[in-house]
């Protein structure tokens, strides 16, 4: 009997073991569920980081325009503009390498070149619609202009945006047309460099010659000018601005 | 405090952009460009009182605005656009210009001014103004006076010297030209004034005469005449009553003399003398004394002409077969060839201000004017023209040349900017065949 109740005992502490065992293996999984389960749920937000750095991306850069090629596949859903571009953003991420390691054979085959336009035309139409919706302007296309001669701006050329180079032809013609010089001043080489200030409405606030050619009588020449030209047209920028005035023709 | 740190740092941020300076920006490099464009003078009627300095002052006036056209640098305004009075104030204490209503004009220049009928003839006080600058006083007030038959000179002194505040080079429409015209018969030596008025036979010897040259004061013009036994030997007419007549008489044997040109000292003369079957280039004194010879070769040597510091000459001759323009020192040595384009180059004038030498070269059946400086290495056409244009001279301020061109049919004289952008030249002389032009010197 003694022996039968100490079995007994065992048996049911065996079964207590294996119960408290169950349920630590059971309280273990349960807290393994709830640890793990948030990161798993994470993936799913990952479009929307992705969005928000594709929109940045096409902003900061847009001569990177190597999206379209990594986008030539049909465009099936063109209604919403925004879901249109959405479905899209995984694909470039992950892609670029593949997509530049391939050789020319896998783009020539396909042959859907019309449609490569259209993507463009659209990723135009989208950022156009985005920077109109924050509020910013189109990044100006640079231009490379002709430095001036001997001037401290030197260099072999300064790049400039379209705007400011427009104006430079433009105010270049306007103080060529006051600039009065005598026909002997032709015959000799003259150059006279002066700093300009200009107002944003292009008014001349005041002159101071960086160079003077050496002859008084042409500096005025030059001074005249300037002061007859005034107002020249709007600056890009208000401020000081370099004129070189050379008796040659060029 | 942070606060206001931040707010400091905010508005330097903002004023950056307004700190830029010229450096950090493109420059915009200006040429003259191709067109003649002329300064906008606004000539007020000159104030005078009385009948006979009313009278003075309209012969001023004109002569001012004449002066100022023949410059070729400034053009007058109508003065049916003023909007200010069409007569100048009395200068003294005259209220300081409206700058504003000559600027709405495009005035570049404001001149005023005023004339006295004073005992010794006409006084005139002008006083000239920089529009573009703001009506900045260039002249405050200069005095010219002269005879009253001399108040149209008067008038182009003023324009000389409006021109000169603008250039710093006097104007030259108060000089005169010197040439051979065939307008009495004969042909006989002239003076006119620059701009062509008031010419005047300085001669009437009935005879050839050629080759007419200022002396440098002004005073006198030497030339070649076949007066005296039909021979050519060199004359001086002067000013005034009394001229000298024949010069260098009996020189070397009393060879025949083609030609004198006077240096700058006008102590010397360069001549073209006949010697050993041929034209030789020869420096004497005025007086007579002191004869050298400069060439000695079988070759023709001729028209020579001056550098403005005495110390060299051009001539022109034929050695190498074909008359060409040549350099030399005025003791004869270092005789070089200077061109070496063209078959036939001729006439060397080298200019006042030392930098060119202009000469006639044969362009096809007729000539042409080029520029050469006096080292040969710029060449370039000057007057280009179907018909022909030479015999250059240039004006005392180098800016100018007078020319002989039978561009209208017969010869007549012609004047042009040297370095204008366009052949803008314009005919002075007027009746028979005029050659040979000299320009004078500035007058004193």
């Amino acid at each position: 009997m003694q022996q039968l109740l100490s079995s007994l005992e065992a048996e049911r502490q065996r079964q207590f073991r294996r119960f408290v065992g169950v349920s630590a293996v059971f309280h273990v999984l349960f807290a393994l569920a709830f640890w793990i389960g948030p990161i798993r749920r994470s993936g799913p937000a990952l479009p929307a980081v992705v969005r928000v750095n594709l929109v940045e991306a096409l902003d900061s850069a847009p001569a990177a325009r190597p999206a379209p090629t990594a986008l030539p596949k049909p465009p099936p859903p063109p209604p919403p503009v925004a879901k249109k571009v959405l479905p899209k953003q995984p694909a470039p991420l992950p892609k670029p390498k593949p997509a530049v390691a391939k050789p020319k054979p896998k783009e020539a085959k396909p042959e859907p070149k019309p449609k490569e336009p259209a993507p463009e035309q659209e990723l135009d139409d989208v950022l156009a619609q985005l920077r109109k919706e924050s509020g910013e302007t189109a990044p100006k296309p640079l231009e490379q202009v002709a430095a001036p001669m001997g001037g401290p701006a030197g260099g072999p050329g300064i790049v400039v945006d379209a705007e400011t180079a427009r104006w430079m032809r433009e105010v270049k013609i306007h103080v060529t047309r006051a600039w009065i010089l005598a026909p002997g001043f032709r015959t000799e080489a003259l150059v006279t460099i002066v700093e300009v200030e200009l107002s944003p409405t292009g008014d001349v606030l005041g002159t101071e010659t960086r160079q003077s050619s050496g002859n008084p009588w042409y500096d005025e020449s030059v001074e005249r000018a300037i002061q007859k030209a005034s107002p020249v047209p709007a600056p890009p920028e208000a401020g000081e601005w370099q004129f070189t005035f050379d008796s040659r023709d060029m | 405090m942070i606060r206001r740190l931040l707010a400091a740092l905010w508005l330097v941020l903002c004023a950056l952009p307004g700190l830029a300076r010229a450096g950090d920006r493109p420059g915009i490099v200006i040429n003259p460009g191709r067109d003649d464009k002329t300064y906008r003078a606004a000539v007020q009627r000159f104030a005078a009182q009385g009948g006979k300095a009313e009278q003075l002052a309209g012969a001023v006036h004109q002569a001012v605005q004449q002066g100022l056209d023949f410059s070729g640098l400034f053009s007058r305004i109508d003065e049916r656009a003023f909007l200010e009075s069409t007569e100048s104030p009395f200068l003294e204490g005259a209220p300081a210009p409206n700058c504003p209503n000559w600027r709405q004009i495009s005035a570049d220049a404001l001149v005023q001014g005023e004339v006295e009928a004073a005992p010794e003839g006409v006084r005139a006080t002008f006083r000239l103004y920089d529009v573009s600058r703001g009506c900045l006083a260039l002249v405050r007030g200069k005095r010219f006076t002269g005879r009253n038959e001399d108040a149209r000179r008067v008038g182009k002194a003023i324009a000389d010297e409006i021109v000169g505040a603008f250039t710093g080079q006097r104007g030259v429409s108060d000089t005169e030209l010197a040439f051979v015209s065939s307008r009495g018969g004969a042909k006989e030596i002239w003076v006119m004034d620059a701009d062509g008025a008031s010419a005047r036979a300085a001669t009437r010897n009935r005879s050839l005469s050629s080759f007419p040259d200022w002396d440098p004061a002004g005073q006198a013009v030497v030339y070649t005449s076949y007066r005296h036994r039909n021979r050519p030997s060199l004359f001086l007419v002067a000013r005034g009553p009394n001229s000298p007549g024949r010069i260098l008489a009996g020189l070397n044997g009393g060879k025949p003399i083609y030609r004198g040109v006077f240096d700058r000292s006008g102590r010397r003369l360069a001549i073209v003398m006949s010697t050993d079957g041929n034209t030789e280039l020869f420096t004497v004194e005025r007086s007579g004394g002191g004869l050298r010879r400069l060439t000695r070769n079988g070759a023709i040597d001729v028209s020579p002409s001056w550098s403005p510091d005495g110390s060299r000459l051009a001539f022109v001759s034929d050695r190498s077969g074909a008359p060409q323009v040549y350099v030399m020192n005025a003791d004869g040595s270092s005789q070089r060839r200077l061109t070496f384009q063209g078959s036939y180059n001729t006439s060397p004038a080298w200019s006042p201000d030392g930098r060119w030498i202009a000469y006639e070269t044969q362009v096809g059946g007729q000539f042409d004017i080029w520029l050469i400086d006096p080292e040969g290495q710029t060449n370039a056409p000057l007057v280009t023209h179907g018909r022909t244009d030479e015999h250059p001279t240039w004006s005392p301020d180098s800016r100018k040349l007078a020319f002989q061109s039978t561009r209208r049919g017969r010869s007549d004289i012609w004047v042009m900017d040297v370095g204008g952008s366009h052949e803008q030249a314009r005919r002075v002389s007027e009746g028979g065949e005029n050659t040979n032009p000299a320009w004078g010197p500035y007058r004193r």
